[in-house]
């Protein structure tokens, strides 16, 4: 149906995406694209639906060559593209927004009619839906089906899901498989992009797999398996598991009190010198309140947060990293980072000098000392927003244990990266655990899994469950979702 | 900030040859207009003038400058100037002090007015969350209403409507306001690039969340730059009730030096340094544009002829970052 | 006098009424031009000459356009330059008020004003009254409505969808710039029988876009807003009674200044978020 010829894309930074891609996607087939962070699976997506042109390379739609100026332009001509982040509009309505896309895709309808349709089709999927429900109370995993109902619509031939289990649960995510298995009856092409393995395993008729930009391998069903995945994966090396040895934990370094405030209901926790301790849970179940809580950026309104045994509940920010607390926030750019700024600016910032007059030796010297930390590409003086996301989140890590914390929390600290420096930030987070304690909070289990000493569950802001190793996946998994 | 440069001065001259060529077309008599502008920019007087008037729109703009690198998106300098020449005008008039007593009270009280009223948006934002944007626009016109007001009231003189002069003795040369603002902006770029509260300033203006979880206090930042530049704004329609106002007169609407004050610093990127200049020249407008009442061309055309160049700027500026 | 309070309050009310409803269509697409107290300035300013030069009605219309017209200074470094808005809606107000004034040097004051109580006055009065509900109906109801909305809330995830951002905000802001000019050419041709000065706005157009937000981005909560700055302008009289003469005239902005503080700190407390960017 949709031919993808010698694709390739080069981003102004110079980064080649695609390096001459060819895939072909047929009706009637569940096709995965299977491959790392960064492998370019999304930005081949990108192309597919018209949002990226490439810089090279043809598409055929039937045999017949097209150019897709714009999205809109692809989903007239039957390609639907569900991206990663759930792309409903906050502050319409499911109805509004179901509306809106079918309107501007040429399929509009009328507000009694499009009603009466979604009944049925939310009926045939299996799918309970409020249609006069705002976008924004729906949880991802709803937001994520809403789009999958859409192509159905549309009458949309080819369905490309972009990531669509990253903020799912279990249960969300075989939902959404039945979804795909009904658009493959009806004889759509749908392209299912992920780095799962075991949702490759259960829904692929075909795995494409990329690495660097380029496609390293193709399987059919029958062919499809594990090992041989993994390898084109990863290369030859394969996924380096490097697992910690177990060390007694010392005193208690960070510990939260039946904490209360905005999501968060009644949180206790604690972290002690010498371990890793995860929060696991599904996007949006309070970790971001959890996290504001513990820098001191939101009030607790019950309890008590303590920081090596000194209360520091109505403390903020400063006094608390002033106690030995350092913060890995999940954006970077903007919260971990001033845009703007070099790089020597954004290390010596943080470390929140009290002295009045800036002597600007010093702040280079600074900068230097916590570069020496980890390899970065980039001097001290260039601007931090010309670094690239690996190296941006390099330099916040060795920022901050620069500052020798007695506690670090990071939210979210991979995610996004490139597998090398995936690699880099899990073992400096990991060897600092060894001097001090480490709050990891994660959405991503296998993130988890490999380097906590502890697991904390988090649902709908309460700790529903806590488990030591070996962890039982399963059932944090189905904790997560309680 | 080359690439800015080239924009500021394409869009500047772009805006400026069209405020001309309008007033030219308005009036009908476009040799007067451009000779009127040879001479506003050869002749001693207007020179002195450009000089008298820039006065407090540079302190305005290194204010603002101050604020807007904050992202603290203040427009209530135009207020600020009004309160502070009403109590300089106070302590040299009605004060009763003489001498160096009537003058340091007749900076000291405007830089403390300025800086108060400054606190209104300030409280309103940081406690409510109001955008200061709208509060202290509409705080000028209070300002405005609250002078008429004392005119007509408390600093009524004579059988009309207007308010004592400032003694003779008590008033500034036209170039300690040159001396003032230039030593103005000197400070607010040591204090931008050599101190913690500049550094504050500048991550708090770049990533307020970055600088919140870094230990930087919003309030603390706000009200720092809504203290400075209030201050400064206030001092700033001190030195001009000093050196060229004197006295007086009900408003019909505010003068226009903190609107200004305003234009320059965007038109300066928010650099104190560079405000001293663009400071200059829109003077030289507000100058150039009174020159042109003989002729018809009412008092706001000076304030239409900068915002256009601002205007212009912007498309040039964004044109040159579409550029890129 | 209840009665003739509340109609005058009506009557002074249509200027920021209209002007703000412009305004909220404008932010409603996610954008804020500050540009509205001299938008109404020149209209103003335009209504009455060609007022005086052909009929009190088109001089109504033409302020509309002049205001519709000026918008564009606004719309084009901001919806396709990307300009700062802030910027660039205060530059358009200030240099709007100049032209506004220069525009009456022109003009001999003009004798046809439009009498109150006159078929022109009353359809102005119910066009201020039923906007909103036409306004209402559009945006919550229509597809276009929704297109506008959804730019409004997430800019990005529109664009992506296809919505048509640029043109809709361009439009939205021709549609305020209309408005204030209409605005404007009423407080000239109505509330100033004829008359244009410097300064006819008085701040005006800062309360409507300050009522903008009172009224919560709402046709009908900025109608009530807009009317309730009304009822504060037509207390005037009662207030200077009180022996407060000039200063009474900064009463409504010293009531807006307080309403704005009231309303984001109830918007705080309720975590409401605002349905603009």
């Amino acid at each position: 149906m949709l031919l993808l010829e010698r694709v390739t894309v080069v981003y102004p930074n110079g980064l080649k995406a695609n390096d001459e891609v060819t895939v072909e996607i047929r009706g009637g087939e569940i096709l995965a694209l299977l491959g790392e962070n960064g492998a370019g699976k999304t930005t081949l997506a990108k192309v597919a639906a018209g949002l990226l042109r490439p810089t090279a390379g043809s598409i055929f739609l039937d045999g017949e060559e097209v150019r897709f100026e714009s999205y809109l332009q692809a989903l007239r001509r039957g390609i639907y593209y569900v991206s990663q982040e759930p792309q409903l509009i906050e502050g319409l309505t499911v109805l509004e927004d179901v509306g809106l896309t079918l309107e501007l895709g040429g399929r509009g309808r009328s507000r009694g009619e499009l009603r009466r349709e979604l009944a049925r089709l939310s009926a045939k999927v299996g799918l309970r839906l409020e249609p006069e429900a705002l976008c924004e109370d729906l949880s991802a995993g709803e937001r994520q089906r809403v789009e999958a109902l859409k192509p159905f619509l549309l009458g949309s031939r080819i369905v490309i899901f972009d990531e669509p289990t990253t903020h799912m649960s279990p249960l969300e995510a075989r939902a959404l498989g039945e979804i795909m298995r009904e658009m493959r009856r009806e004889g759509k092409g749908i392209v299912f992009i992920t780095h799962k393995m075991k949702e490759v395993l259960e829904l692929a008729d075909r795995v494409v797999v990329m690495r660097r930009g380029r496609v390293v391998g193709e399987l059919e069903r029958s062919r499809i398996d594990e090992a041989r995945l993994l390898e084109m994966m990863f290369g030859e090396v394969g996924r380096a598991a490097k697992s910690k040895g177990m060390r007694e934990p010392g005193e208690v370094l960070l510990e939260l009190r039946d904490v209360s405030a905005a999501k968060l209901r009644r949180v206790s926790l604690r972290v002690s010198r010498g371990e890793v301790v995860g929060v696991a849970g599904v996007a949006g179940n309070g970790q971001r309140e959890l996290f504001e809580v513990i820098a001191g950026l939101r009030r607790a309104e019950k309890g008590k947060v303590l920081l090596g045994g000194s209360d520091v509940t109505s403390k903020g920010p400063g006094e608390r990293a002033r106690l030995g607390l350092s913060l890995v926030p999940e954006d970077r750019l903007g919260w971990a980072l001033v845009p703007g700024l070099d790089v020597a600016t954004n290390v010596y910032f943080a470390l929140n000098h009290k002295r009045f007059f800036l002597d600007w030796r010093e702040v280079r010297r600074a900068a230097e000392s916590a570069l020496s930390l980890v390899p970065i590409v980039g001097s001290p003086s260039s601007r931090v927003e010309s670094l690239s996301g690996g190296n941006m989140q390099r330099l916040v890590l060795a920022r901050e244990l620069f500052r020798e914390p007695k506690v670090l929390v990071a939210m979210n600290p991979t995610a996004g990266l490139d597998h090398a420096t995936t690699v880099t930030v899990r073992e400096m987070i990991v060897k600092y655990s060894e001097r001090g304690g480490v709050l990891l909070i994660s959405e991503d289990l296998d993130e988890l899994a490999e380097m906590a000493d502890r697991i904390y569950v988090m649902s709908r802001g309460s700790i529903v469950g806590e488990h030591a190793k070996p962890f039982d996946l399963e059932k944090i998994a189905e904790q997560m979702v309680s | 900030m080359e690439q800015r440069l080239g924009g500021v001065l394409a869009g500047g001259a772009l805006g400026f040859a069209l405020a001309v060529t309008i007033a030219s077309l308005a009036t009908g008599r476009p040799l007067e207009i451009v000779e009127n502008l040879i001479w506003v920019y050869t002749s001693p007087a207007p020179l002195v003038n450009t000089v008298l008037l820039s006065v407090p729109i540079a302190m305005a703009a290194i204010g603002l400058s101050l604020s807007y690198r904050a992202r603290f998106i203040t427009i209530g300098a135009e207020g600020q100037i009004v309160l502070g020449s009403v109590a300089a005008l106070w302590a040299t008039a009605y004060s009763g002090l003489e001498g160096s007593a009537a003058l340091a009270l007749a900076l000291l009280l405007p830089a403390l007015s300025g800086a108060l009223y400054a606190l209104i948006p300030f409280l309103l934002r940081a406690y409510a969350g109001a955008s200061e944007v709208l509060t202290s626009l509409m705080l000028n016109l209070v300002a405005v209403y609250v002078t008429n007001y004392l005119i007509a009231t408390y600093l009524r003189e004579g059988a009309f409507v207007m308010t004592r002069i400032v003694p003779p003795e008590l008033r500034a040369e036209w170039y300690l306001g040159l001396v003032m603002i230039v030593a103005a902006a000197l400070s607010a770029h040591l204090l931008l690039t050599r101190t913690r509260w500049g550094l504050a300033i500048e991550v708090y203006g770049r990533a307020p969340k970055a600088a919140e979880t870094y230990g930087y206090s919003a309030r603390q930042v706000m009200l720092l730059v809504s203290l400075l530049s209030g201050g400064l704004a206030g001092l700033g329609g001190a030195v001009a009730m000093l050196s060229f106002q004197h006295s007086l007169t009900p408003m019909s609407f505010p003068p226009g030096y903190g609107y200004a004050g305003a234009l320059v610093a965007w038109l300066s990127s928010n650099n104190p340094l560079a405000a001293l200049f663009a400071s200059l020249f829109f003077s030289s407008l507000m100058v150039f544009g009174r020159s042109l009442q003989a002729v018809g061309v009412p008092l706001s055309y000076a304030l239409a002829a900068q915002a256009l160049i601002v205007l212009f700027t912007l498309i040039a500026v964004a044109r040159e970052r579409q550029w890129q | 006098m209840a009665v003739e309070l509340l109609l005058g309050a009506l009557v002074s009310a249509v200027p920021i009424m209209l002007a703000a409803y412009g305004e909220m269509v404008l932010e409603r697409a996610g954008r804020v031009n500050l540009g509205v107290d001299g938008m109404m300035a020149l209209g103003a300013s335009v209504a009455v000459i060609v007022a005086s030069l052909t009929s009190p009605s088109l001089g109504l219309a033409a302020g509309a356009l002049a205001g519709a017209l000026i918008s564009l200074l606004y719309a084009v470094p901001v919806v396709y330059f990307r300009a700062d808005q802030v910027v660039a809606g205060l530059a358009l107000a200030f240099l709007s008020w100049g032209l506004a004034d220069l525009v009456a040097t022109l003009s001999v004051p003009l004798s046809a004003p439009i009498p109150q109580g006159s078929a022109l006055h009353l359809s102005l009065l119910l066009l201020a009254l039923l906007l909103p509900l036409v306004l209402w109906a559009f945006l919550y109801f229509t597809w276009a409505g929704v297109e506008l909305r959804a730019i409004g809330y997430d800019e990005k995830a529109a664009r992506n969808r296809g919505a048509r951002v640029e043109r809709t905000r361009t439009l939205s802001a021709l549609f305020g710039g209309l408005m204030a000019g209409l605005a404007g050419a009423y407080m000239s041709l109505v509330l100033y029988q004829g008359k244009y000065f410097a300064g006819i706005t008085s701040g005006w157009g800062w309360l409507a876009v300050g009522s903008v937000i009172l009224g919560y981005w709402h046709p009908l909560g900025v109608a009530l807003s807009t009317y309730a700055i009304g009822l504060v302008l037509s207390l005037r009289p009662y207030l200077e009674a009180l022996g407060l003469g000039p200063l009474s005239v900064s009463a409504p902005y010293l009531v807006v200044i307080l309403a704005l503080a009231l309303s984001s700190l109830l918007t705080r407390r309720l975590r409401l978020r605002p349905p603009t960017t």
